[in-house]
C-alpha cells in the first residue's frame, strides 16, 4: 500500500498551562477557535498533512495534555520530536520567563538537533500586551530560534509559523538524506506493535525455513 | 494551597510505580477525577529510570527525616506514610579501568567536512580504541550522563503476553517503542551458549544431536499442548518440572535449556508451574525475530510514563515533588483522602505503593520478595557469536547452592548507553548468599575478565543494590477505599503481576467499568494545499 504522505513529522507544543497551545493546535488543525477549554482534556495529538515543494508532509502534533502545569511532562513526550513550538502569552510576563525553563527542559529530555521555534501567542489583545516584540525577537536571537507573534483567535501566523517549521525539518531531514548515502536501515531489530501482525497461529507453523 | 488544586477527586494516586500508573489511566479513561502526585521530582519510584549523573543523585540519597507526625482532628487520625527510601539496601558502587572502542565521529559537526569526505568516511576502518583508567572511566560517565538510561527495575513484555494486549487495546502503545530481545542465552559450567528456541533455530544449532532435535521439538510441542486447568496439569502440581524433564527422555543440555531458559524455572518450581511458563514463553516465539521477548526503548519507566501520559489526556492531573505526608482516615471508618502541602486533599478512593502504606497495616514478619540488583556498564557484548543487539542470559547454579541469575544486557540501539559500551543488568533472589552478592561474583569471574582476557567483556562500573519489596499481600487492614500497590517483583521476568494487580483494583474501585478501553477513533484531519 502506498504511504500517503512523503515525510512524518512529529512536532510537540510546549509552554506555561493557559499561553494558548491547545488553541494554536486546533487552529492549524481544523482552522477552528473555541476559547472555552480551560485546560487541556482528551487532546492527544492532531493531524495535518500540508504540501511543501510537492512533498506531502504529515505533520503531528502532540500536545501536552496539561502535564506542563507542575511541570510534569514525562520524559516520552520528547522521545522522537522533530520540532518543538515554544509558545508564550504576549500578555502574560511569567510565561515570558519560564521559555528560558522550558528551553532547559527540552535541553535535557529532546535530541540535540531537535528544531525549536518561539511563539508569542495572543499578539491581537493588543490593550493587554506586557511582552513586547522586541523581548521576543531578543530572545529568540539568543537561542538562534526562529520567533513569531501569533493569534490563535485571529488567526495570524498560526499557518505561517507551522509551515515555517516543517521546511526547515523538510531540509534538515532531506540534507540527512543525502549524507548517509545508501540511507541507514532502523537501528536494530524495532517492532511496531501497530503493524504486526499478532493473530494466533501455532508455534510450528510459523518457521519460514526446515 | 498555593497550588490551586481542587479539593476533591474520585481517586488520588500516591506513587507513580507500574501498577499506581496504569489504575490511574484506568481511572481517568473511565471520566474518573484523578489526582496523582509523587514526592520525587522523577516518575517510576523503584520503576524509575535513571541517566548517570541521576544514578549518583540515587545512590547518595540517604532518605529524609522519619514522617512526621499530626494529632488527631475531630475524627479523624493523620497516619504518617512510610519512607520507601529504607526499601533499598547494600547499595555500592565502583569504578574500573578497561579498553573501549571510541565510536565514530559522525562527520557532520563541520559543514565543510560533510561536503566531500561523507563517502571516504563510511569506508572500513579498524576501531579506534581508547584506554580507561578507573579515573578516566568515572569521567567519561559523568561527560556521557544522559546518553544513560539505566533502569532500577528492568523487564521485557512477552510478545503474545497480556500486557502488550493492554497496550495495543489501550492505545498507549502509540507512545512507546519496542526492540526485540536478539538472543537467549545460557550460562553453564562457565560456558555461553546460545538457547535454541523456535523451530529454525533447533534446526540449526549445532549443540545439539539429530536425535536430540527430533526429541527436543517432540516435547516443545507436548509441553504446548496442555491445557489450562485440565486433569493431566493439575496431576503435574505435586513435582517437579526438573524432574519432569527427567523423564522425558533428553539430554541434560537440553534439559537446562528448557528449564532456565524457556520456562525461566528454578530446581523448586512445579511440572505444571514450569509447563505454563513454558507456554508463555513457547506462545511468544516466531513473531518479533527468534526470541519471544521486546524491550521497551529508553528503558521500563517509559511504559508507566506513557499510562500516566494516558491518564493525563483525559484529564488526570499531574504533580511530582510532592508528597502525601498523612492517610487520613475516619476513626474506624473509610479514609477520608491524603493530607499533603498542608491542607486536606478528599478522595473516594486512594491507591498507594505499598511502601508508603502506614506502618500499622504493614504485616513486616511475612515473607516479602526480597531481591539483589547489579548494574555493570561493559565495554563488550558478553556473546560475541550472537546477534548483536539485546541478550538474555540465565546463569543457573547446577549444585542449587544458589537461585539462578537473570542478566539483561542492552546495547547502545536500546538508547540505554552510547555506542562502544553495554549496559547489563543482574537480578536474583536473595536468600541464600551468605555474603551479599556472593552468587553474582561467582557470576561475573565467569563471563567478565578485568584485563579482557579470551575476548571477555571488561566491567568499567558496577552498582550493587538490594531491594525489599513490600507485597500488597503483606498489607492488611487498610480501609475499604484504600488500595495498596506491589512495588516491581523483578524475579519474573515480565509486567504481568503488576498488570493483574492493576485490573484488580480498578475492578475492586469500579467494578462495573471496562479496563482500559479502546479510545474513540482518532480523527484525522487532512487537508491539502
Amino acid at each position: 500500500m502506498a504511504k500517503s504522505y512523503d515525510y512524518l513529522f512529529k512536532l510537540l507544543l510546549i509552554g506555561d498551562s493557559g499561553v494558548g497551545k491547545t488553541c494554536v493546535l486546533f487552529r492549524f488543525s481544523e482552522d477552528a477557535f473555541n476559547n472555552t477549554f480551560i485546560s487541556t482534556i482528551g487532546i492527544d495529538f492532531k493531524i495535518r498533512t500540508i504540501e511543501l515543494d510537492g512533498k506531502k508532509i504529515k505533520l503531528q502534533i502532540w500536545d501536552t495534555a496539561g502535564q506542563e502545569r507542575f511541570r510534569t511532562i514525562t520524559t516520552a513526550y520528547y522521545r522522537g520530536a522533530m520540532g518543538i513550538m515554544l509558545v508564550y502569552d504576549i500578555t502574560n510576563e511569567k510565561s515570558f520567563d519560564n521559555i528560558k525553563n522550558w528551553i532547559r527542559n527540552i535541553e535535557e529530555n529532546a535530541t540535540t538537533d531537535v528544531e525549536k521555534m518561539l511563539l508569542g501567542n495572543k499578539c491581537d489583545a493588543t490593550e493587554k500586551r506586557v511582552v513586547s516584540k522586541e523581548k521576543g525577537e531578543q530572545l529568540a536571537v539568543e537561542y538562534g530560534i526562529k520567533f513569531m507573534e501569533t493569534s490563535a483567535k485571529d488567526s495570524i501566523n498560526v499557518e505561517t509559523a507551522f509551515f515555517s517549521i516543517a521546511r526547515d525539518i523538510k531540509a534538515k531531514t532531506e540534507k540527512k538524506l543525502e549524507a548517509s548515502n545508501p540511507p541507514k536501515g532502523p537501528g536494530g531489530n524495532k517492532v511496531d506493535l501497530k503493524d504486526t501482525s499478532r493473530t494466533k497461529t501455532n508455534w510450528l507453523s510459523r518457521c519460514s525455513i526446515l | 494551597m498555593s497550588d490551586d488544586l481542587p479539593s476533591s477527586y474520585d481517586v488520588v494516586v500516591v506513587g507513580t510505580g507500574l501498577v499506581e500508573s496504569i489504575v490511574a489511566a484506568a481511572a481517568a479513561r473511565i471520566g474518573k477525577q484523578v489526582l496523582h502526585i509523587d514526592k520525587n521530582k522523577y516518575y517510576g519510584q523503584h520503576w524509575a529510570t535513571f541517566n548517570y549523573d541521576d544514578v549518583q543523585q540515587w545512590v547518595g540519597d540517604k532518605g529524609e527525616a522519619p514522617s512526621p507526625t499530626h494529632d488527631p482532628v475531630d475524627n479523624l487520625q493523620f497516619l504518617a506514610t512510610e519512607e520507601s527510601r529504607r526499601l533499598v539496601s547494600d547499595i555500592s558502587q565502583d569504578w574500573f579501568g578497561g579498553v573501549i572502542t571510541k565510536p565514530k565521529e559522525p562527520p557532520k559537526k563541520s559543514e565543510a567536512a560533510a561536503e566531500g569526505d561523507a563517502k571516504a568516511d563510511s569506508t572500513d576502518e579498524a576501531p579506534v580504541t581508547e584506554t580507561l583508567t578507573a579515573d578516566d572511566t568515572k569521567a567519561k560517565l559523568a561527560s556521557l550522563s544522559r546518553k544513560f538510561n539505566i533502569d532500577l527495575a528492568p523487564k521485557l513484555l512477552f510478545f503474545k503476553g497480556p500486557m502488550v494486549d493492554v497496550l495495543i487495546k489501550s492505545q498507549v502503545s502509540r507512545y512507546l517503542e519496542f526492540l526485540g530481545v536478539q538472543n537467549i542465552l545460557l550460562c553453564v559450567n562457565g560456558v555461553i551458549e546460545l538457547v535454541p528456541c523456535s523451530k529454525s533455530d533447533v534446526f540449526s544449532t549445532r549443540t545439539v544431536t539429530i536425535v536430540e532435535k527430533r526429541l527436543l521439538m517432540k516435547l516443545l510441542t507436548t509441553l504446548q499442548s496442555y491445557k489450562d486447568d485440565s486433569e493431566e496439569l493439575k496431576e503435574l502440581e505435586n513435582s517437579t518440572f526438573e524432574d519432569y524433564l527427567k523423564q522425558q527422555n533428553i539430554s541434560e543440555t537440553v534439559q537446562h535449556y528448557i528449564l532456565y531458559s524457556i520456562a525461566m524455572a528454578t530446581q523448586e518450581t512445579t511440572a505444571a508451574q514450569g509447563i505454563k511458563q513454558a507456554q508463555a514463553f513457547l506462545n511468544s516465539i516466531g513473531f518479533c525475530g527468534n526470541t519471544p521477548f521486546i524491550w521497551p526503548m529508553y528503558g521500563t519507566s517509559e511504559i508507566l510514563q506513557a499510562f500516566c501520559r494516558l491518564s493525563a489526556v483525559y484529564g488526570g492531573i499531574y504533580c511530582l515533588n510532592r508528597n502525601a505526608d498523612f492517610l487520613v482516615n475516619v476513626e474506624n471508618g473509610p479514609c477520608e483522602g491524603v493530607y499533603s502541602n498542608g491542607g486536606i486533599l478528599k478522595a473516594q478512593n486512594v491507591v498507594v505503593s505499598t511502601g508508603l502504606v502506614p506502618s500499622c497495616y504493614v504485616n513486616r514478619e511475612s515473607p516479602s520478595e526480597c531481591y539483589q540488583r547489579a548494574v555493570l556498564i561493559t565495554n563488550k557484548a558478553v556473546f560475541p557469536g550472537g546477534k548483536e543487539g539485546i541478550s538474555l542470559l540465565t546463569y543457573p547454579f547446577l549444585d542449587s547452592s544458589f537461585d539462578p541469575i537473570t542478566l539483561l544486557e542492552l546495547n547502545s540501539n536500546t538508547s540505554s548507553c552510547p555506542k562502544g559500551f553495554f549496559v547489563v543488568h543482574l537480578v536474583s533472589r536473595k536468600g541464600k548468599q551468605k555474603t551479599p552478592y556472593e552468587d553474582f561474583d561467582k557470576l561475573i569471574a565467569d563471563i567478565f575478565s578485568p584485563s579482557g582476557e579470551g575476548d571477555k567483556p571488561t566491567i568499567l562500573y558496577k552498582l550493587l543494590f538490594t531491594v525489599d519489596i513490600i507485597s500488597s499481600t503483606q498489607v492488611s487492614d487498610l480501609p475499604a477505599n484504600v488500595h495498596s500497590c506491589s512495588g516491581p517483583r523483578c524475579l519474573s521476568i515480565d509486567f504481568h503481576s503488576s498488570l493483574q494487580e492493576a485490573e484488580t483494583i480498578f475492578k475492586r474501585m469500579f467494578p462495573d467499568d471496562e479496563f482500559l478501553p479502546t479510545p474513540e477513533a482518532v480523527e484525522e484531519v487532512a487537508s491539502e494545499e
